[in-house]
């Protein structure tokens, strides 16, 4: 099984500078102004890309989430790393350790 | 034809006129009417000689538009060139308030002005701030009503089903509008449509007045009469997003379906009128400018079988779902 590249350890960041996003009635739209590529997220994926900027710790994330969402702990980190992982990706966050070294 | 301010200079002839809610100051006789006492913008358009094209474009890569219908060059400084083949060509300015043109063929003034009024000005419009749409759009008891959809989707044909039935022309082709306290405004655009001769005569009458729009089509430039279009704002009440013509079958029946905000914003995207440019400064605007949009006005899909007889029925749909 291939290593996990994102795990509830890091500290996500979105680049400000370059990335720009909206809430439209609970779906987020977002642009990287970089490459000039558009996303869309779902209800939920709407609801983590909220919780980053506001914890930026995944497991602070993860916790919040738990709260919310009646699903099982294992199901919530798994579709919560597999997003992250996608908006790495795409350029949208970057992460790091919590001693601020950058993910490879 | 409509009365315009003329203004002698040392280097010519000026005309003024309004469209879109910009006044132009142009060079060229246009058919477009007189400004009026406020406009969104200013700009100039000016004839340009083939030697200035040649300098101004020496050493440029011409790059085929999306479509392939014209092909345009980022010039360093930040003009930008186009050049529709046999037809004409242009220079705008990297404020977008100067606009230089020029013939490149023997086709008619009026198909000049399409390209002038239509893509060349996209440019100048885009640089200068504005986000104009691809849609063509009707008024409605005082309301516009835009339709979106790529070229061949049909929008000039649904507009002219409403014209046949009364109801006059916004715009044709480019939509500005702008945001107001209550929403937003559409501003007029050419007096004119460009339609398919069998479309024209089947809602327009069989006289028909228009010019081809360049000698590689069969479609017509038609001026339309002053009963026949909207000659100021208009308030936007709800944007129709056409489904594509190879999606519907001729049996299919016609279905209106609202869209989410992603959705509509997404749609809004892929109607933007100027796809070529795309620095992160537009791009950021243009976001801002369409998520607003989607929050204020209602966008829905229609979808219906591309044929004439049926376009009443699809107006009287868009009718009665308004």
């Amino acid at each position: 099984m291939p290593e996990k590249r994102v795990s509830l350890d890091q500290i996500a960041t979105i680049d400000d500078d370059n990335v720009v996003s909206r809430d439209l009635e609970g779906e987020a739209v977002i642009l990287n102004l970089k490459s000039g590529t558009y996303f869309g997220l779902n209800e939920v994926g709407t609801r983590i890309w909220a919780l980053i900027p506001e914890h930026r710790s995944l497991r602070k994330v993860f916790e919040a989430l738990k709260k919310e969402y009646e699903v099982s702990p294992e199901a919530l980190e798994n579709d919560l790393l597999e997003l992250v992982d996608q908006l790495q990706a795409k350029g949208l966050v970057s992460l790091a350790q919590p001693d601020g070294r950058n993910k490879a | 034809m409509q009365a315009v301010e003329v203004e002698p200079e040392q280097l010519g002839t000026f005309y003024r006129y309004s469209v879109y809610g910009i006044s132009l100051r142009s060079q060229f006789s246009l058919a477009l009417p007189a400004p009026g006492n406020a406009s969104l913008q200013d700009i100039e358009l000016r004839e340009g000689s083939r030697a200035l094209f040649e300098e101004a474009a020496r050493g440029a890569t011409l790059k085929p538009s999306p479509t392939a219908w014209y092909r345009h060059a980022h010039l360093p400084g930040g003009s930008t060139y186009l050049r529709w083949e046999g037809v004409a060509e242009f220079l705008v300015s990297p404020d977008g308030l100067h606009l230089t043109c020029g013939w490149l063929g023997e086709n008619s003034h009026e198909s000049f002005q399409v390209y002038l009024l239509g893509q060349a000005l996209s440019f100048a419009l885009v640089k200068s701030g504005f986000e104009p749409l691809h849609s063509t759009c009707v008024v409605i008891n005082g309301s516009a009503v835009a339709f979106l959809g790529s070229s061949g989707f049909g929008k000039s044909s649904l507009a002219a089903c409403f014209l046949g039935a009364g109801y006059p022309l916004l715009t044709d082709d480019l939509l500005l509008l702008q945001g107001t306290r209550k929403g937003y405004c559409g501003y007029p655009g050419p007096p004119r449509i460009k339609l398919f001769p069998r479309v024209a005569r089947r809602f327009l009458g069989a006289n028909l007045s228009g010019v081809p729009m360049n000698s590689g089509t069969q479609k017509l430039v038609l001026p339309l009469l002053e009963n026949q279009t909207h000659r100021t704002t208009a308030p936007l009440k709800a944007i129709y997003v056409l489904n594509s013509p190879r999606k519907v079958s001729r049996q299919q029946r016609i279905s209106i379906t609202p869209l989410s905000p992603r959705e509509a914003f997404l749609a809004l995207l892929r109607n933007t009128f100027n796809r070529l440019l795309v620095d992160p400064e537009r791009l950021h605007r243009q976001f801002e400018a369409m998520t607003r949009l989607v929050a204020k006005v209602p966008v829905a899909t229609i979808s219906y079988p591309r044929v004439l007889d049926s376009l009443p029925e699809v107006r009287e749909a868009i009718l009665s779902d308004m």
